[in-house]
Protein backbone atom coordinates (compact mmCIF):
# COMPACT_ATOMS: atom_id res chain seq x y z
CA UNK A 1 0.00 0.00 0.00
CA UNK A 2 1.24 3.52 -0.91
CA UNK A 3 -0.42 6.00 0.39
CA UNK A 4 0.15 9.88 0.13
CA UNK A 5 0.89 9.66 3.75
CA UNK A 6 3.52 6.60 3.13
CA UNK A 7 5.22 8.36 0.18
CA UNK A 8 5.00 12.20 1.72
CA UNK A 9 6.79 10.28 4.63
CA UNK A 10 9.83 8.89 2.78
CA UNK A 11 10.71 11.62 0.49
CA UNK A 12 10.69 13.65 3.93
CA UNK A 13 13.10 11.27 5.24
CA UNK A 14 15.32 11.88 1.63
CA UNK A 15 15.12 15.64 2.67
CA UNK A 16 16.32 15.22 5.56
CA UNK A 17 18.87 12.92 5.13
CA UNK A 18 20.26 14.86 2.42
CA UNK A 19 19.83 17.62 4.78
CA UNK A 20 22.64 15.57 7.14
CA UNK A 21 24.79 14.61 4.19
CA UNK A 22 25.62 18.15 2.90
CA UNK A 23 25.65 20.72 5.35
CA UNK A 24 25.86 23.36 2.62
CA UNK A 25 22.28 22.26 1.28
CA UNK A 26 20.50 25.26 -0.57
CA UNK A 27 17.19 25.88 0.89
CA UNK A 28 15.32 24.50 -2.58
CA UNK A 29 17.01 20.86 -1.93
CA UNK A 30 20.05 21.52 -4.41
CA UNK A 31 23.14 20.10 -3.29
CA UNK A 32 25.83 22.66 -2.95
CA UNK A 33 29.48 22.16 -2.44
CA UNK A 34 32.28 25.30 -1.36
CA UNK A 35 33.40 25.17 -5.18
CA UNK A 36 30.40 25.41 -7.27
CA UNK A 37 26.81 26.06 -7.19
CA UNK A 38 24.39 23.95 -9.04
CA UNK A 39 20.71 23.37 -9.91
CA UNK A 40 18.22 20.84 -11.34
CA UNK A 41 14.56 21.64 -11.89
CA UNK A 42 12.37 20.27 -11.32
CA UNK A 43 13.63 18.19 -8.51
CA UNK A 44 10.44 16.10 -8.49
CA UNK A 45 9.10 14.35 -11.92
CA UNK A 46 5.35 12.61 -11.02
CA UNK A 47 4.13 9.52 -13.04
CA UNK A 48 0.45 8.44 -12.95
CA UNK A 49 1.60 4.74 -12.17
CA UNK A 50 3.90 3.24 -10.14
CA UNK A 51 6.97 2.00 -12.17
CA UNK A 52 5.87 3.51 -15.29
CA UNK A 53 8.99 5.49 -16.39
CA UNK A 54 8.53 9.22 -15.97
CA UNK A 55 9.94 11.99 -18.22
CA UNK A 56 10.30 15.94 -17.76
CA UNK A 57 12.49 18.10 -18.76
CA UNK A 58 15.05 19.12 -16.33
CA UNK A 59 16.68 22.54 -16.54
CA UNK A 60 20.61 22.23 -15.14
CA UNK A 61 22.48 25.18 -14.21
CA UNK A 62 25.99 25.28 -12.40
CA UNK A 63 28.18 28.31 -11.64
CA UNK A 64 32.13 28.44 -10.24
CA UNK A 65 34.58 31.02 -9.80
CA UNK A 66 37.15 29.64 -11.71
CA UNK A 67 37.25 28.19 -15.78
CA UNK A 68 37.62 24.44 -15.78
CA UNK A 69 35.79 21.46 -17.92
CA UNK A 70 32.95 20.19 -16.05
CA UNK A 71 31.13 17.24 -16.99
CA UNK A 72 27.28 16.12 -16.33
CA UNK A 73 26.51 12.74 -15.38
CA UNK A 74 23.82 10.64 -14.30
CA UNK A 75 23.61 7.35 -11.89
CA UNK A 76 20.68 5.01 -11.02
CA UNK A 77 21.66 4.36 -7.46
CA UNK A 78 19.75 1.33 -7.77
CA UNK A 79 22.21 -0.02 -10.48
CA UNK A 80 25.96 0.19 -9.26
CA UNK A 81 27.08 0.69 -12.70
CA UNK A 82 25.02 2.61 -14.01
CA UNK A 83 26.80 6.06 -14.24
CA UNK A 84 26.84 7.74 -17.59
CA UNK A 85 28.16 10.56 -18.74
CA UNK A 86 25.26 12.98 -20.32
CA UNK A 87 27.73 16.36 -21.58
CA UNK A 88 30.43 18.27 -20.96
CA UNK A 89 31.22 21.77 -21.03
CA UNK A 90 34.97 22.72 -21.87
CA UNK A 91 37.04 25.22 -20.09
CA UNK A 92 33.77 26.95 -18.24
CA UNK A 93 32.84 29.21 -15.16
CA UNK A 94 28.82 28.55 -15.74
CA UNK A 95 26.56 26.14 -18.11
CA UNK A 96 23.66 25.44 -18.31
CA UNK A 97 21.47 23.01 -20.23
CA UNK A 98 18.09 21.25 -20.74
CA UNK A 99 18.02 17.33 -20.35
CA UNK A 100 15.35 15.05 -21.00
CA UNK A 101 14.65 12.99 -18.25
CA UNK A 102 13.45 9.18 -18.90
CA UNK A 103 13.24 6.99 -15.79
CA UNK A 104 11.12 5.10 -13.29
CA UNK A 105 14.25 5.35 -10.45
CA UNK A 106 15.56 8.07 -8.81
CA UNK A 107 18.01 9.46 -10.52
CA UNK A 108 21.16 11.48 -9.48
CA UNK A 109 22.80 14.32 -11.76
CA UNK A 110 26.39 14.90 -10.91
CA UNK A 111 28.70 17.60 -11.65
CA UNK A 112 32.61 16.45 -12.32
CA UNK A 113 35.58 17.39 -13.13
CA UNK A 114 36.83 16.21 -16.32
CA UNK A 115 40.48 16.03 -15.20
CA UNK A 116 39.98 13.94 -12.38
CA UNK A 117 37.08 12.38 -12.20
CA UNK A 118 36.59 14.52 -8.61
CA UNK A 119 32.49 14.43 -7.61
CA UNK A 120 32.03 18.35 -6.89
CA UNK A 121 28.35 18.48 -6.99
CA UNK A 122 24.92 16.60 -7.13
CA UNK A 123 21.02 16.37 -6.72
CA UNK A 124 18.64 13.68 -7.15
CA UNK A 125 15.18 13.95 -9.20
CA UNK A 126 12.99 12.03 -7.27
CA UNK A 127 10.28 9.82 -8.89
CA UNK A 128 7.03 9.47 -7.19
CA UNK A 129 3.70 8.16 -8.23
CA UNK A 130 -0.17 9.00 -7.95
CA UNK A 131 -1.28 5.52 -8.23
CA UNK A 132 -0.25 2.53 -7.27
CA UNK A 133 0.30 -0.19 -10.01
CA UNK A 134 -2.21 -2.20 -10.80
CA UNK A 135 -3.49 -4.71 -13.69
CA UNK A 136 -7.05 -4.28 -12.25
CA UNK A 137 -7.98 -0.76 -12.51
CA UNK A 138 -10.47 -0.16 -15.30
CA UNK A 139 -11.64 3.32 -16.60
CA UNK A 140 -15.16 3.88 -18.11
CA UNK A 141 -16.68 6.92 -18.21
CA UNK A 142 -20.26 6.65 -18.65
CA UNK B 1 -28.51 5.85 -19.57
CA UNK B 2 -31.64 7.97 -18.00
CA UNK B 3 -29.38 10.40 -16.29
CA UNK B 4 -31.27 13.21 -14.40
CA UNK B 5 -29.92 16.46 -15.32
CA UNK B 6 -30.22 16.79 -10.99
CA UNK B 7 -30.34 13.78 -8.78
CA UNK B 8 -31.55 14.93 -5.07
CA UNK B 9 -30.57 11.04 -4.32
CA UNK B 10 -27.34 11.31 -4.40
CA UNK B 11 -26.53 12.33 -1.07
CA UNK B 12 -28.85 9.60 0.23
CA UNK B 13 -26.93 7.18 -2.07
CA UNK B 14 -23.69 8.55 -1.30
CA UNK B 15 -24.36 7.77 2.33
CA UNK B 16 -25.48 3.98 2.01
CA UNK B 17 -22.08 4.11 -0.12
CA UNK B 18 -19.82 5.69 2.74
CA UNK B 19 -21.09 3.51 5.18
CA UNK B 20 -20.75 -0.09 3.40
CA UNK B 21 -17.06 1.29 2.43
CA UNK B 22 -16.36 2.38 6.13
CA UNK B 23 -18.07 -1.18 7.46
CA UNK B 24 -15.41 -2.90 4.76
CA UNK B 25 -12.53 -0.49 5.83
CA UNK B 26 -13.14 -1.03 9.46
CA UNK B 27 -13.16 -5.26 9.01
CA UNK B 28 -10.36 -4.83 6.29
CA UNK B 29 -7.85 -2.79 8.98
CA UNK B 30 -8.59 -5.27 11.74
CA UNK B 31 -7.55 -8.34 9.84
CA UNK B 32 -4.89 -6.48 7.51
CA UNK B 33 -1.63 -8.29 6.47
CA UNK B 34 0.44 -6.65 3.82
CA UNK B 35 1.16 -9.44 1.84
CA UNK B 36 -0.82 -10.73 -0.57
CA UNK B 37 -3.06 -13.52 0.09
CA UNK B 38 -2.00 -16.67 -2.20
CA UNK B 39 -3.75 -19.98 -2.48
CA UNK B 40 -2.57 -23.15 -4.27
CA UNK B 41 -4.93 -24.86 -6.81
CA UNK B 42 -4.78 -28.68 -6.95
CA UNK B 43 -2.93 -28.06 -10.05
CA UNK B 44 -0.48 -26.02 -8.47
CA UNK B 45 -1.94 -23.01 -10.18
CA UNK B 46 -0.74 -20.24 -8.05
CA UNK B 47 -3.92 -17.57 -7.33
CA UNK B 48 -3.48 -14.26 -6.15
CA UNK B 49 -5.99 -12.70 -4.53
CA UNK B 50 -6.06 -8.80 -4.02
CA UNK B 51 -4.63 -8.12 -0.36
CA UNK B 52 -5.75 -5.29 1.69
CA UNK B 53 -5.43 -2.44 -0.07
CA UNK B 54 -7.15 0.92 -0.35
CA UNK B 55 -7.80 4.12 -2.31
CA UNK B 56 -9.54 7.22 -1.50
CA UNK B 57 -10.12 9.52 -4.02
CA UNK B 58 -11.87 13.08 -4.41
CA UNK B 59 -13.74 13.66 -8.35
CA UNK B 60 -14.45 17.34 -9.59
CA UNK B 61 -15.95 17.45 -12.93
CA UNK B 62 -17.74 19.40 -15.36
CA UNK B 63 -19.83 16.94 -17.66
CA UNK B 64 -21.85 17.08 -20.22
CA UNK B 65 -24.34 14.35 -20.36
CA UNK B 66 -27.11 15.15 -22.63
CA UNK B 67 -30.37 12.77 -21.61
CA UNK B 68 -32.36 10.44 -23.73
CA UNK B 69 -35.89 11.21 -22.53
CA UNK B 70 -37.68 13.91 -24.44
CA UNK B 71 -37.06 17.31 -24.55
CA UNK B 72 -34.75 17.18 -21.46
CA UNK B 73 -32.11 19.16 -20.95
CA UNK B 74 -28.90 20.12 -18.63
CA UNK B 75 -30.23 23.55 -17.91
CA UNK B 76 -28.30 24.42 -14.73
CA UNK B 77 -24.45 24.75 -13.83
CA UNK B 78 -25.03 22.22 -11.26
CA UNK B 79 -26.54 20.08 -13.94
CA UNK B 80 -22.91 20.00 -15.40
CA UNK B 81 -20.76 19.61 -11.89
CA UNK B 82 -19.76 16.13 -10.47
CA UNK B 83 -18.17 15.54 -7.08
CA UNK B 84 -17.43 12.30 -6.10
CA UNK B 85 -16.26 10.52 -3.46
CA UNK B 86 -14.67 7.92 -4.72
CA UNK B 87 -13.42 4.31 -2.85
CA UNK B 88 -11.31 1.58 -4.06
CA UNK B 89 -11.02 -1.28 -1.47
CA UNK B 90 -9.53 -4.83 -1.21
CA UNK B 91 -9.37 -7.43 0.96
CA UNK B 92 -8.27 -11.15 0.52
CA UNK B 93 -10.48 -11.00 -2.39
CA UNK B 94 -13.22 -9.14 -1.80
CA UNK B 95 -13.18 -5.74 -3.44
CA UNK B 96 -15.16 -2.50 -3.77
CA UNK B 97 -14.15 -0.92 -7.02
CA UNK B 98 -15.03 2.46 -8.81
CA UNK B 99 -15.04 1.63 -12.38
CA UNK B 100 -17.52 4.20 -13.86
CA UNK B 101 -18.91 7.57 -13.51
CA UNK B 102 -18.61 7.56 -10.47
CA UNK B 103 -21.59 9.69 -8.84
CA UNK B 104 -24.46 8.84 -11.77
CA UNK B 105 -25.26 5.42 -10.49
CA UNK B 106 -26.50 4.22 -7.13
CA UNK B 107 -23.31 3.59 -4.75
CA UNK B 108 -21.84 6.21 -7.02
CA UNK B 109 -21.59 3.57 -9.64
CA UNK B 110 -19.12 1.42 -7.05
CA UNK B 111 -19.02 -2.19 -7.71
CA UNK B 112 -19.12 -4.75 -5.30
CA UNK B 113 -17.18 -7.83 -5.86
CA UNK B 114 -15.10 -10.96 -4.99
CA UNK B 115 -12.70 -12.88 -7.24
CA UNK B 116 -13.34 -16.37 -7.91
CA UNK B 117 -10.15 -17.17 -9.45
CA UNK B 118 -7.22 -15.02 -10.08
CA UNK B 119 -4.79 -16.11 -12.96
CA UNK B 120 -1.65 -14.72 -15.18
CA UNK B 121 -3.94 -13.17 -18.30
CA UNK B 122 -7.50 -13.77 -16.76
CA UNK B 123 -10.07 -13.55 -13.88
CA UNK B 124 -13.48 -14.16 -13.05
CA UNK B 125 -15.55 -12.06 -10.52
CA UNK B 126 -18.55 -11.92 -9.12
CA UNK B 127 -19.95 -8.34 -8.64
CA UNK B 128 -22.87 -6.40 -7.77
CA UNK B 129 -23.31 -3.46 -8.95
CA UNK B 130 -26.18 -1.12 -10.38
CA UNK B 131 -26.28 -1.10 -13.79
CA UNK B 132 -29.06 1.54 -14.71
CA UNK B 133 -29.83 4.54 -13.36
CA UNK B 134 -33.67 5.33 -12.46
CA UNK B 135 -35.29 8.53 -12.90
CA UNK B 136 -38.39 10.53 -11.47
CA UNK B 137 -40.37 12.34 -14.10
CA UNK B 138 -41.73 15.24 -11.21
CA UNK B 139 -37.77 15.89 -10.16
CA UNK B 140 -37.25 16.51 -13.81
CA UNK B 141 -40.32 18.73 -15.04
CA UNK B 142 -39.20 20.74 -11.92
CA UNK B 143 -36.15 21.24 -12.76
CA UNK B 144 -36.37 21.56 -16.91
CA UNK B 145 -39.18 24.72 -16.00
CA UNK B 146 -40.83 23.74 -19.18
CA UNK B 147 -44.18 21.60 -19.98
CA UNK B 148 -43.10 18.32 -21.74
CA UNK B 149 -46.42 16.35 -21.88
CA UNK B 150 -44.99 13.31 -22.73
CA UNK B 151 -43.89 12.95 -19.09
CA UNK B 152 -46.25 14.91 -17.41
CA UNK B 153 -48.23 11.99 -14.80
CA UNK B 154 -45.15 9.58 -15.88
CA UNK B 155 -44.71 6.75 -13.16
CA UNK B 156 -40.86 6.98 -11.91
CA UNK B 157 -38.37 4.47 -12.59
CA UNK B 158 -36.08 2.95 -9.65
CA UNK B 159 -32.77 2.11 -10.19
CA UNK B 160 -31.55 -1.65 -11.69
CA UNK B 161 -29.10 -3.57 -10.02
CA UNK B 162 -27.93 -6.76 -10.80
CA UNK B 163 -25.60 -9.34 -9.57
CA UNK B 164 -22.77 -10.55 -12.54
CA UNK B 165 -20.44 -12.61 -13.47
CA UNK B 166 -17.71 -11.05 -14.71
CA UNK B 167 -14.63 -12.65 -16.62
CA UNK B 168 -11.78 -9.95 -17.48
CA UNK B 169 -9.03 -10.64 -20.25
CA UNK B 170 -6.00 -8.96 -19.61
CA UNK B 171 -3.53 -7.96 -22.69
CA UNK B 172 -0.14 -5.98 -22.71
CA UNK B 173 -2.05 -2.71 -22.51
CA UNK B 174 -5.14 -3.55 -22.52
CA UNK B 175 -8.37 -5.17 -21.01
CA UNK B 176 -11.54 -6.85 -21.70
CA UNK B 177 -13.96 -8.27 -19.49
CA UNK B 178 -17.83 -9.45 -20.02
CA UNK B 179 -20.24 -9.44 -17.58
CA UNK B 180 -23.24 -11.51 -17.51
CA UNK B 181 -25.78 -10.33 -15.36
CA UNK B 182 -29.24 -10.72 -13.90
CA UNK B 183 -31.12 -7.50 -13.05
CA UNK B 184 -33.70 -6.08 -11.01
CA UNK B 185 -35.52 -3.30 -11.80
CA UNK B 186 -36.26 -2.02 -8.24
CA UNK B 187 -40.20 -2.07 -7.59
CA UNK B 188 -41.33 1.80 -8.21
CA UNK B 189 -44.91 2.83 -6.55
CA UNK B 190 -47.18 1.41 -8.59
CA UNK B 191 -45.21 -2.26 -7.81
CA UNK B 192 -44.26 -2.53 -11.47
CA UNK B 193 -40.91 -3.94 -11.14
CA UNK B 194 -39.29 -6.27 -13.38
CA UNK B 195 -36.12 -8.98 -14.03
CA UNK B 196 -33.87 -9.32 -17.16
CA UNK B 197 -30.52 -10.35 -18.47
CA UNK B 198 -27.48 -7.59 -18.94
CA UNK B 199 -24.69 -8.73 -21.07
CA UNK B 200 -22.32 -5.53 -20.90
CA UNK B 201 -18.50 -5.62 -22.48
CA UNK B 202 -15.66 -3.00 -23.03
CA UNK B 203 -12.18 -3.31 -24.11
CA UNK B 204 -10.21 -0.53 -23.16
CA UNK B 205 -6.49 -0.49 -24.30
CA UNK B 206 -4.31 1.59 -23.04
CA UNK B 207 -1.79 4.26 -25.16
CA UNK B 208 1.11 5.53 -22.53
CA UNK B 209 2.18 8.93 -24.40
CA UNK B 210 5.05 10.43 -21.67
CA UNK B 211 2.99 11.05 -18.64
CA UNK B 212 -0.03 10.86 -20.21
CA UNK B 213 -2.38 7.84 -20.24
CA UNK B 214 -4.56 7.40 -22.72
CA UNK B 215 -6.95 5.01 -22.89
CA UNK B 216 -9.19 4.04 -26.13
CA UNK B 217 -12.19 2.19 -25.58
CA UNK B 218 -15.49 0.14 -26.94
CA UNK B 219 -18.81 -1.53 -25.09
CA UNK B 220 -21.31 -3.56 -26.30
CA UNK B 221 -24.34 -4.12 -24.39
CA UNK B 222 -27.36 -5.85 -24.56
CA UNK B 223 -30.49 -4.83 -22.41
CA UNK B 224 -33.40 -7.42 -22.36
CA UNK B 225 -36.78 -6.70 -23.16
CA UNK B 226 -38.31 -6.82 -19.65
CA UNK B 227 -36.27 -4.40 -18.32
CA UNK B 228 -36.10 -1.92 -21.29
CA UNK B 229 -40.02 -2.20 -21.38
CA UNK B 230 -40.08 -1.27 -17.31
CA UNK B 231 -37.79 2.07 -18.11
CA UNK B 232 -38.81 3.42 -21.75
CA UNK B 233 -42.46 1.16 -22.02
CA UNK B 234 -45.55 3.06 -21.57
CA UNK B 235 -48.32 1.01 -19.37
CA UNK B 236 -51.94 1.13 -19.79
CA UNK B 237 -52.10 3.69 -16.69
CA UNK B 238 -49.95 5.85 -18.28
CA UNK B 239 -51.28 6.33 -21.29
CA UNK B 240 -52.02 10.08 -22.90
CA UNK B 241 -52.79 11.73 -25.64
CA UNK B 242 -48.98 12.86 -25.62
CA UNK B 243 -48.04 9.30 -24.52
CA UNK B 244 -49.69 6.22 -26.58
CA UNK B 245 -49.51 2.47 -25.03
CA UNK B 246 -45.42 0.90 -26.20
CA UNK B 247 -43.86 -1.91 -25.36
CA UNK B 248 -40.18 -1.89 -25.88
CA UNK B 249 -38.20 -4.30 -27.23
CA UNK B 250 -34.77 -5.47 -25.99
CA UNK B 251 -31.66 -3.53 -26.92
CA UNK B 252 -28.06 -2.65 -28.07
CA UNK B 253 -26.22 0.32 -27.03
CA UNK B 254 -22.23 0.82 -28.26
CA UNK B 255 -19.61 2.65 -26.92
CA UNK B 256 -16.60 4.39 -28.56
CA UNK B 257 -14.52 6.08 -25.91
CA UNK B 258 -11.64 8.06 -25.12
CA UNK B 259 -10.20 8.92 -21.97
CA UNK B 260 -7.10 11.28 -20.83
CA UNK B 261 -5.29 11.13 -17.67
CA UNK B 262 -2.12 13.08 -17.11
CA UNK B 263 -0.30 13.82 -13.14
CA UNK B 264 -0.69 17.34 -11.68
CA UNK B 265 1.51 16.70 -8.82
CA UNK B 266 1.94 13.47 -6.53
CA UNK B 267 -2.07 13.73 -5.44
CA UNK B 268 -3.72 15.70 -8.31
CA UNK B 269 -4.43 14.77 -11.85
CA UNK B 270 -6.23 15.90 -14.82
CA UNK B 271 -8.72 14.10 -16.78
CA UNK B 272 -10.79 14.33 -19.99
CA UNK B 273 -12.57 12.42 -21.94
CA UNK B 274 -16.04 11.66 -24.27
CA UNK B 275 -17.88 8.45 -24.91
CA UNK B 276 -20.15 8.74 -27.94
CA UNK B 277 -23.13 5.93 -27.21
CA UNK B 278 -25.39 4.26 -30.03
CA UNK B 279 -28.40 2.74 -28.44
CA UNK B 280 -30.98 0.48 -30.65
CA UNK B 281 -33.52 2.91 -33.01
CA UNK B 282 -36.30 0.83 -31.74
CA UNK B 283 -35.76 3.20 -28.62
CA UNK B 284 -36.82 5.84 -30.41
CA UNK B 285 -40.58 4.29 -31.03
CA UNK B 286 -41.06 4.90 -27.25
CA UNK B 287 -42.88 8.17 -26.57
CA UNK B 288 -40.36 9.04 -23.92
CA UNK B 289 -37.38 8.97 -25.84
CA UNK B 290 -36.23 11.22 -28.76
CA UNK B 291 -32.51 10.15 -29.02
CA UNK B 292 -30.53 7.20 -29.50
CA UNK B 293 -27.38 8.48 -29.90
CA UNK B 294 -25.47 10.63 -26.66
CA UNK B 295 -22.33 12.86 -26.98
CA UNK B 296 -20.71 12.65 -23.42
CA UNK B 297 -17.87 15.01 -21.79
CA UNK B 298 -16.40 15.41 -18.94
CA UNK B 299 -13.11 17.44 -17.97
CA UNK B 300 -11.98 17.55 -14.29
CA UNK B 301 -9.33 16.70 -11.81
CA UNK B 302 -8.64 13.98 -9.40
CA UNK B 303 -7.32 13.99 -5.89
CA UNK B 304 -5.44 11.12 -4.44
CA UNK B 305 -5.57 10.81 -0.80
Amino acid sequence: MYSSVSKGFALLVLVLMNCIMFSAKAANGITVSTEINFSAQPQQCVTLHQGRDCFATILIQWQRPTSQTICLFHVNKKQATSKKQLMCWPESKAGQANIEFESSDNLTYQLRTQLDDRLLAETEIIVSWLHKNTRRRRWRLF
Amino acid sequence: MFTKPINPNIINRLFIYSIVAIAFFIAATTHASPEEQSLTTHGNTPITKDAFEWQFMLDMALVNSPVMLTDVEQTELWDYVQLGLLFDISYKGFFLRTNSRRSSTILGGEELGYQITVQKDWQLDVILKAYIEGFDPIEILDDQNKDIPELVGLNNREYTSGIALRYSRYFENAIFYIDIASARASENEQGHSATGIIIDSFYSYLIPYRNWDIYLGAGLTYYEKALMDYYIGINADEVSSARPFHIADSTFRAQLEVYAQYPLSQSWSFNAGITQSFYSNSIKRSPIIDKNKLTQLMVGVLYVF
